[in-house]
């Protein structure tokens, strides 16, 4: 009886990992093939098989970017106040009109639990540019929601609101908003060379690096 | 051997035989998981590697190279470090003990000049440091000479004195791909501070083409044993590691490509130079350490193929390798024994920890057991002859089967092994040989290195580098 059981369990076991084995080998032979014939069409056909085969990674992501990015040069105008509780999905967004507009995304980057969504606000927070923007950009880096580099990447689009915001972090408590900020100031004054004093057991320590060297010029 | 024993040992490997391959089939399953949700989720990304690559603000990244004898790869694995798309770099290279040529080759390629540098080291370190160099070619380039005093303590070395933020560990014989450290570093940036380490899928160098510039047209190697280790790691990667890290249970980052965040790898006290297994000893004391911290670690695994390493193709190196491998697991699972089964340490203490060490660890000890006691079972006819033949096909039908799935993951993933078509019969070929003696043998040699780890223990003795005969990274070139 239980020698039965095992024959039974090991035969009907066997034939469905083989037919796994096959079905895996046939899917993998298909990608292959689709990637060989991939690579002898043009860029863009080998952007569209990105998934499979050889396509280089480079590629892969840019492919990737347009096809999540809106097309450049048509914005999404936001034409009445988002209700509350909406979450901003993808698009630029302007304050012109909507003042506070910046404090509301701020919030919206605090709550949200998505790490690509957060970088989303993050971005968008730095196309609006302005004072509340750098704040809740600051306030990002403070509660540790984004990441210092994004929020300098972003804080430097801003405008000279968004500079004025960033002068007064220069006295934040919170060590890295205080790195972040004199990174950025001191990227231009000489303030740069207090700067690693001023990040001292931050984590956001922009050290001097070694420059890789520059190509020789034309003789 | 009575019959009453026979049925205990036959209950006891069925038992673990059906906890292995139950354990295996739901790490496959969440491998594919986070393969689909890692697709997702880069169609996503508005703001990924390339601008972060691109960014005036990224943050620094010190790449450690641990180096022992290493003089046919170390030119090429270097060129290829410093052709990485990252502004903010340093790479220290540790020549540890090195008899051979291998600071001549580093000499002549970059054009090293002594530094005056601090020679000294904190108490308790294992070598001392000789000179210190860098290069004039390019000064993101720096070269520390010390006694020999094995990986783990070059690596220590070289963590005393880097700058960078995020510490790239990588071994001397491996090649990144160009965008390597910023697809790593990204997921630090995205995941904020709980984020403490980054491990990513490694592919098997030996019969790829390898250019001046350090960049790899991947092929099939055409050497059965480099074959047989390009479905291991497949295996090891894009099944076990994958899926224990999107289980949240990650034990182990890869001693040939592992980024992990400098102050935290300091907090730990470095690696610990007292075992084989360092990269597996250094994840479960970040865990711990951590956690101790109360906060909770995430380790993350990148399925994209980002490192390239040379696989042994002489069966000395690879049982040596295979030895030292599960001495290392015994010695791990030793010195972190606290953490089995502790719901203080999450899932690494009681899911992956466990299974490393009732499973792996006593895997190859049971796996010839197995065979033994069906093979008596079988001549003295406790078991007919069909019910042993049936428990074989099942088992290499399962055992192709993961191989299958984990190219056909890897593929999904992209830069997969196969290239051709023609390639998947071949792997199908390997597969199924795997089965019949490389499995067995390869099951003794793990064998050994659990009898060595056991008789060994953590004696304090300055572990040794894995000796491997390399061929250099251009001369893996397939013909």
């Amino acid at each position: 009886m239980g020698q039965h059981f095992f024959l039974w369990f090991a035969v009907a076991g066997g034939i469905v990992a083989a037919a796994c084995a096959v079905g895996c080998a046939a899917a993998c032979a298909w990608i292959s093939r689709a990637a060989t014939q991939a690579a002898t069409q043009s860029a863009p056909a080998q952007a569209r098989g990105a998934s499979v085969g050889q396509v280089p990674m480079a590629l892969v992501q840019v492919a990737a970017a347009q096809h999540a990015a809106p097309p450049p040069g048509s914005p999404q105008y936001v034409t009445h106040a988002p209700p509350d509780g909406a979450q901003p999905r993808t698009g630029v967004v302007l304050d012109g009109n909507y003042p506070g507009l910046g404090r509301v995304l701020g919030g919206w980057m605090q709550g949200e639990p998505d790490a690509i969504e957060r970088v989303r606000i993050a971005q968008d927070l730095g196309r609006l540019g302005g004072a509340d923007s750098a704040r809740a950009l600051l306030d990002g880096v403070r509660t540790g929601v984004i990441n210092p580099t994004v929020a300098a990447d972003n804080l430097a689009r801003g405008g000279f609101e968004a500079g004025i915001a960033v002068a007064a972090a220069l006295r934040d408590p919170e060590p890295r908003v205080r790195s972040l900020a004199t990174t950025l100031v001191g990227r231009c004054t000489p303030l740069e060379r207090t700067a690693p004093l001023l990040s001292a057991g931050s984590p956001f320590r922009q050290r001097p690096m070694p420059e890789p060297p520059t190509p020789p010029g034309p003789t | 051997m009575g019959p009453g024993a026979l049925t205990l040992v036959d209950i006891i490997v069925g038992v673990f035989f059906s906890v292995f391959a139950i354990g295996y089939s739901t790490l496959l399953l969440n491998a594919a998981r986070a393969a689909f949700a890692d697709m997702a989720r880069a169609r996503r990304r508005a703001w990924g590697a390339a601008e972060l690559a691109a960014s005036p603000h990224q943050p620094s990244v010190t790449v450690v190279v641990p180096a022992h004898d290493e003089a046919a790869s170390i030119v090429a694995s270097v060129r290829s470090l410093l052709a990485q798309g990252w502004r903010r770099l340093e790479v220290l290279v540790v020549a540890n003990g090195c008899t051979d040529d291998t600071l001549g080759q580093l000499h002549r390629a970059f054009d090293l000049q002594a530094t005056a540098e601090l020679l000294e080291r904190p108490p308790g370190a294992r070598s001392r440091v000789i000179t210190t160099w860098r290069s004039s070619a390019d000064p993101r380039l720096r070269v520390i000479e010390t006694s020999a005093g094995g990986k783990a303590d070059a690596t220590n070395c070289a963590l005393e004195r880097a700058g960078g933020e995020y510490a790239l560990l990588v071994d001397a014989d491996s090649l990144l791909e160009p965008t390597a450290v910023a697809q790593a570093v990204l997921p630090f940036i995205e995941g904020g501070e709980q984020v403490v380490a980054v491990s990513a899928a490694i592919r098997v160098l030996n019969g790829s083409h390898v250019d001046e510039a350090g960049r790899v047209t991947p092929g099939l190697t055409r050497s059965p044993l480099a074959l047989l280790q390009c479905l291991e790691y497949a295996r090891a990667f894009h099944i076990g590691r994958a899926g224990w890290a999107a289980l949240g249970a990650l034990p182990v980052v890869s001693g040939a490509f592992g980024m992990f965040r400098t102050d935290v790898l300091r907090a730990c006290g470095g690696l610990d130079v007292d075992t084989v297994g360092e990269d597996l000893e250094i994840v479960l004391r970040l865990h711990a350490t951590v956690r101790r911290d109360g906060r909770r670690p995430e380790i993350v695994f990148l399925g994209e193929a980002l490192c390239w390493t040379e696989v042994p193709e002489d069966v000395a190196s690879l049982r040596a390798q295979r030895i030292r491998w599960h001495r290392g697991l015994v010695e791990a699972v030793n010195r972190h024994g606290g953490m089995l089964f502790s719901p203080r340490h999450g899932a690494v203490g009681m899911v992956s920890l466990p299974f490393l060490g009732l499973f792996e660890l006593l895997a190859p000890l049971v796996e010839l057991l197995g065979l033994a006691a069906l093979a008596f079972a079988a001549s003295t006819g406790a078991i007919a002859w069909t019910v042993v033949a049936a428990l074989a096909g099942f088992a290499v039908c399962f055992g192709l089967a993961l191989g299958m799935a984990a190219l056909l993951l890897e593929q999904i993933r992209g830069r997969g092994l196969v290239t051709r078509p023609r390639d998947v019969a071949v792997l199908l070929l390997v597969a199924i040989v795997e089965q019949f003696g490389h499995r067995q043998r390869t099951a003794w040699w793990r064998l050994r290195g659990l009898a060595a780890g056991l008789r060994g223990g953590t004696s304090g003795t300055t572990p040794a580098w894995g000796e491997m005969h390399h061929r250099g990274a251009r001369s893996v070139t397939a013909p």
